[in-house]
């Protein structure tokens, strides 16, 4: 496992970096992207209160992807203000911004594709606790990594195991496990389930609708499917081609949906 | 809507298929699936991954390998005029000339089954000249017509073009074309929409009623979810453990589901409309739960696999009939069944 690196400059902890604000945890303002000159997210608005949940549906290449992304500037915006804790995350320099990375996590669509297969269970849970120096020692953080592999459901044993050991759901769960290590605020889901089974898509939305209850963290929550939205989030927003069309909470856009192109989403289902 | 004729085109009776494991017994991913598939009409088979369902297409076309076929027949009947031939008994040449040709059978992933290097018009004229007796020039006005029928816009300019310019659903359709294009009369999909978003599955999924409506074309859909089963299938088979554990009409499948596991399955898809529940019913639950008995079941023991007892595995189940039309499996020693032994198959088609 290796000796831990002398904490000489610690992080501060994740409580000390949020504010006091009253505001929503999150909010985006006018948030542009392009590809090649082309606009492929265009002014999208959108605010997510802490503890609570936003959709993001519509179809492949609608731009809900991109807009996660570019949330958490793994791709650049042309424009616009991601405010998260009432700070700009798009004006941060890189070393304020490893710093609020620590708070935002991502679980993606393909959960194979995720985890590297060269490294233990074990390691891939502890690398993000690791890298921001959050365990005193190698058995605080074995302790650490068997709590969190417990917490989403997976055997004590599977700390020791390689990701191709696993089925897709419990390689999910894996990523899950990794995701919420650092005590995020906010967890950006990705088509979270959509390679899964039904059957295990219901385990792990369960297992992430439990998680928010107990440690009150907030998801920006990506998904084609309408009805697996409905089920998870709160308030919803529909895309279509880079825009936002309609937003609300799940009530207002499922039972009263004011855009044609969200009632042809809920008539597809 | 003109009702089924009375020969089914398909009957697979008792079919078993075994994987070869190094260190241990075959593992058995088939056992004992049986039913009948009449002209027209659409069978779901639904499962989780591992439940066979998959397994049980392939062998219909002896794509099974590495599995081997243990035990069974699927006979095949032209017409009620013709003799039947056991699909499972054929090789080499003669089962290639029903692969994509009398049974056409489309994958979850079309890009994988695409040649990326080859126009898309082509491919289609390559596999209806392996399997008709058509000029090459006949063939590839087949796959335009074959492109146009699956309403891909302009399909003399799409013909030319490679998989790469066409979006995930548009392949999907590209590989519908090439299945239809040989006029099959049984089209195997196996989760044909899985990769697919919302909008263009319910695209896929009419086209593929299109054809059972207007070629007549039987379509044995290959699903995880029994969501699917609504609107696009006359009946489905639930399966689990290799077996087929539920059988019936789709919709007394969806309103009156009589094993516990298909309550499981239909409970843990999140819905579009109705109450939100905290927590979806997943399959673990079943598992945990003392075998809640559905009344309809009434003195039978719905068959379950336990992992946990090993004398489960050699105690004998079978199919009983508790309504027409409605089979569900259970332990053979729960009660007597009635009749020996029971082919599931409805000749209905569609109730509209």
């Amino acid at each position: 496992m290796g000796t831990e690196p002398p904490t000489d400059a610690p992080v501060p902890p994740a409580t000390a970096l949020r504010t006091t604000n009253d505001g929503p945890l999150l909010s985006v303002r006018d948030l542009s992207v392009r590809f090649d000159g082309r606009e492929v997210v265009s002014g999208v608005s959108f605010d997510l209160s802490e503890g609570q949940s936003l959709g993001i549906v519509g179809e492949s290449g609608s731009g809900k992807s991109t807009v996660a992304r570019a949330v958490l500037r793994l791709i650049p915006a042309a424009s616009g203000r991601v405010l998260f804790e009432g700070r700009d995350l798009l004006a941060l320099g890189s070393r304020a911004m490893r710093e609020a990375r620590r708070s935002i996590q991502m679980v993606f669509q393909d959960p194979g594709g995720s985890l590297n297969p060269r490294m233990r269970v074990e390691e891939i849970v502890a690398e993000p606790l690791r890298v921001f120096r959050l365990a005193a020692d190698g058995p605080t953080l074995r302790r650490r990594v068997q709590s969190l592999l417990q917490r989403c459901g997976l055997p004590p044993d599977a700390a020791d195991r390689y990701p191709h050991q696993f089925s897709g759901g419990q390689k999910q769960r894996i990523a899950i496990a990794r995701a919420i290590a650092l005590e995020p605020r906010l967890l950006v889901c990705d088509e979270p389930t959509s390679a899964l089974d039904v059957s295990v898509q219901a385990s792990i939305l369960n297992l992430l609708t439990h998680l928010q209850r107990d440690m009150g963290i907030a998801y920006l929550f990506i998904s084609h499917d309408l009805a697996v939205v409905r089920h998870m989030c709160h308030r919803i927003a529909v895309m279509r081609r880079g825009m936002i069309i309609e937003h609300g909470t799940r009530e207002e856009v499922i039972e009263r949906p004011a855009h044609a192109y969200t009632r042809a989403l809920i008539a597809a289902i | 809507m003109s009702r089924a004729p009375a020969t089914p085109l398909l009957e697979v009776l008792d079919l078993a298929v075994d994987f070869d494991r190094r260190d241990s017994t075959p593992l058995r991913a088939v056992e004992g699936v049986t039913f009948r598939l009449y002209p027209g009409q659409t069978l779901a088979i639904v499962g989780e991954s591992g439940s066979g369902k998959s397994v049980t297409g392939l062998s219909l076309l002896g794509l099974q390998s590495p599995g081997r076929i243990a035990r069974g027949r699927a006979l095949w009947r032209e017409s009620s005029s013709h003799d039947a031939e056991d699909l499972l008994s054929l090789r080499g040449d003669a089962i290639r000339a029903y692969r994509g040709g009398k049974i056409a059978m489309i994958f979850q992933e079309p890009m994988t089954s695409l040649n990326p290097v080859m126009r898309v018009g082509d491919q289609i004229a390559e596999a209806v000249r392996l399997h008709t007796d058509v000029s090459a020039r006949d063939a590839r006005s087949r796959a335009v017509d074959a492109l146009a029928a699956v309403a891909i816009d302009e399909p003399h300019r799409r013909a030319r073009e490679y998989p790469h310019q066409f979006s995930g659903g548009m392949r999907q359709r590209v590989m519908i074309a090439m299945a239809i294009a040989c006029r099959p009369r049984v089209l195997i999909a196996d989760e044909p929409t899985t990769a697919l978003d919302a909008t263009t599955q319910a695209q896929v999924l009419t086209l593929i009623d299109r054809l059972r409506r207007e070629q007549r074309v039987a379509v044995i859909l290959i699903t995880h979810s029994l969501g699917l089963v609504a609107g696009h299938a006359d009946v489905a088979a639930v399966m689990h453990s290799g077996r087929i554990l539920e059988f019936a009409p789709a919709n007394t499948i969806l309103a009156r589901p009589l094993h516990p596991y298909t309550v499981a399955l239909l409970r843990c898809i999140p819905t579009i409309r109705g109450p939100i529940r905290q927590r979806l019913t997943t399959v673990r639950d079943l598992v945990r739960s003392v075998e809640p008995l559905s009344p309809g079941l009434a003195g039978h023991r719905p068959w379950w696999p336990n992992e946990f007892h090993e004398a489960d595995r050699t105690r004998a189940t079978v199919l009983i009939e508790p309504e027409e039309h409605h089979w569900v499996r259970v332990w053979a020693d729960s009660k007597a069944p009635r009749g020996d032994w029971a082919i599931p198959g409805v000749q209905t088609t569609r109730i509209p």
